[in-house]
């Protein structure tokens, strides 16, 4: 009897320990690094405590140990993963004290979305600047993420600030906002200067539209490529 | 006391007249018999307690499993492909923070007519970071990608962003 209910409990055991896993992604990246004697004993303690850091700040340690699995499959030297981690974690902290200043608590996704701007392309001055709107998180991060890509595409940071200014002090800038480069991509292509977006975006934004409409206003065609021609005249 | 002359004979008499033993089940047969016979299993609490955490885990990992089938569902991804002109590379995968940046089963096929790498795949609306690691070693930020960003290690990850609802018709 007592066989079979040690048996049981360990099968018990047994169907718990994915869960466990699924758990601490991190430690068994870490174990299976050093048993590659990839990492040691030291290096991935120093890893723990950049992540353990973050975790006492009540940051988002998630993309943290993504960054680890990226630093290792990457073949990365340790101390400069460590470092990686380090500049994450301080990015999420000014991100979080950012989206703070409009009086609600960020979610982990709101911090992430505005952290990771800041790699993207983003500066500091310019989130901080639009922090001082007081938006609500959600549409801080989105804003941060719109002028982000909009950075990176190298658009004028004079009329990316315009445009987002006014999406921010009017209250009408979506999540889908953040696809703004894109118009502002196909507006290159068609041969339209960047000043025209910011005329059209700016106009958009006072009548509650979004993206798809900037291209409408300055001419661009815009077709649902999710519908079929006789759907889409529906 | 010494037994008598024929007693061997006599004893081998006996044997040969008996009727002859039954012959050993098949083994099939004696597993069949093992299921069919009623038993008594008698549980402590203990063991009762046991079993039922047994089936409160089954129950809960099912559950899961059947979220993470939905949350895979085809309707709530979007579709991708990945291409990657590589001539001379031995194999490529593709890996990102989809994946864990793991290139167990993101290998992509080469087409050898044209030199190109393709992978297809579907991922869930938002921001992918991921680089193309070739040969096993080498990452290689994509070429084509609309965006990239600094990847902290003095490299670069493209930037994949899949649209949902808000930038579908752009």
């Amino acid at each position: 009897m007592a066989r079979f209910s040690s048996l049981l409990l360990l099968l018990a055991a047994l169907m718990a320990a994915p869960v466990a896993l699924h758990a601490a992604p991190l430690e068994g990246t870490l174990r299976q690094a050093q048993a590659e004697k990839r990492l040691t004993t030291g290096e991935a303690e120093g890893i723990r405590a950049s992540i353990d850091q973050a975790r006492e700040r009540n940051l988002p340690t998630a993309p943290l140990t993504s960054k680890v699995e990226e630093g290792l499959a990457k073949r990365v030297r340790p101390e400069t993963i460590i470092q990686a981690l380090d500049a994450i974690r301080e990015d999420y902290a000014f991100a979080r004290d950012a989206l703070r200043r409009g009086g609600a608590e960020p979610t982990p996704e709101d911090i992430v979305r505005t952290g990771d701007s800041l790699r993207l392309g983003l500066t500091r001055a310019e989130l901080a600047e639009m922090a001082e709107l007081n938006p609500p998180p959600p549409m801080l991060a989105t804003a941060a993420r719109t002028r982000a890509a909009l950075n990176a595409i190298d658009f004028s940071a004079v009329l990316s600030g315009d445009i987002l200014r006014r999406g921010l002090s009017l209250g009408s800038l979506t999540p889908g906002w953040e696809q703004l480069f894109r118009v502002a991509q196909r507006t290159r292509d068609a041969g339209m200067p960047d000043d025209a977006v910011a005329v059209a975006a700016t106009r958009v934004l006072a009548d509650g539209g979004g993206p798809a409409e900037v291209l409408q206003e300055l001419g661009l065609t815009v077709r649902d490529t999710r519908r079929g021609p006789a759907e889409a005249t529906k | 006391m010494e037994p008598r002359a024929d007693f061997a004979s006599r004893v081998m008499e006996r044997i040969g007249s008996a009727a002859p033993l039954p012959l050993p089940k098949r083994r099939s047969e004696r597993i069949l018999d093992w299921f069919v016979r009623p038993r008594i299993i008698r549980v402590s609490p203990l063991g009762g307690l046991a079993a039922a955490a047994c089936l409160l885990l089954s129950m809960g990992l099912f559950l899961r499993h059947g979220i993470d089938a939905r949350s895979l569902a085809p309707e709530g991804l979007s579709p991708v492909t990945f291409v990657l002109a590589a001539p001379s590379a031995r194999e490529v995968a593709v890996i990102g923070s989809f994946n864990g940046w793991n290139a167990a089963g993101w290998t992509m096929t080469h087409d050898p007519s044209r030199g190109l790498w393709t992978l297809s795949s579907a991922l869930p609306p938002g921001s992918h970071e991921y680089v193309f690691l070739v040969d096993g070693t080498t990452p290689m930020a994509d070429a084509a990608a609309a965006l990239s960003v600094d990847d902290g290690f003095g490299g670069r990850n493209s930037v994949l962003l899949v649209k949902d609802d808000h930038g579908s018709i752009l």
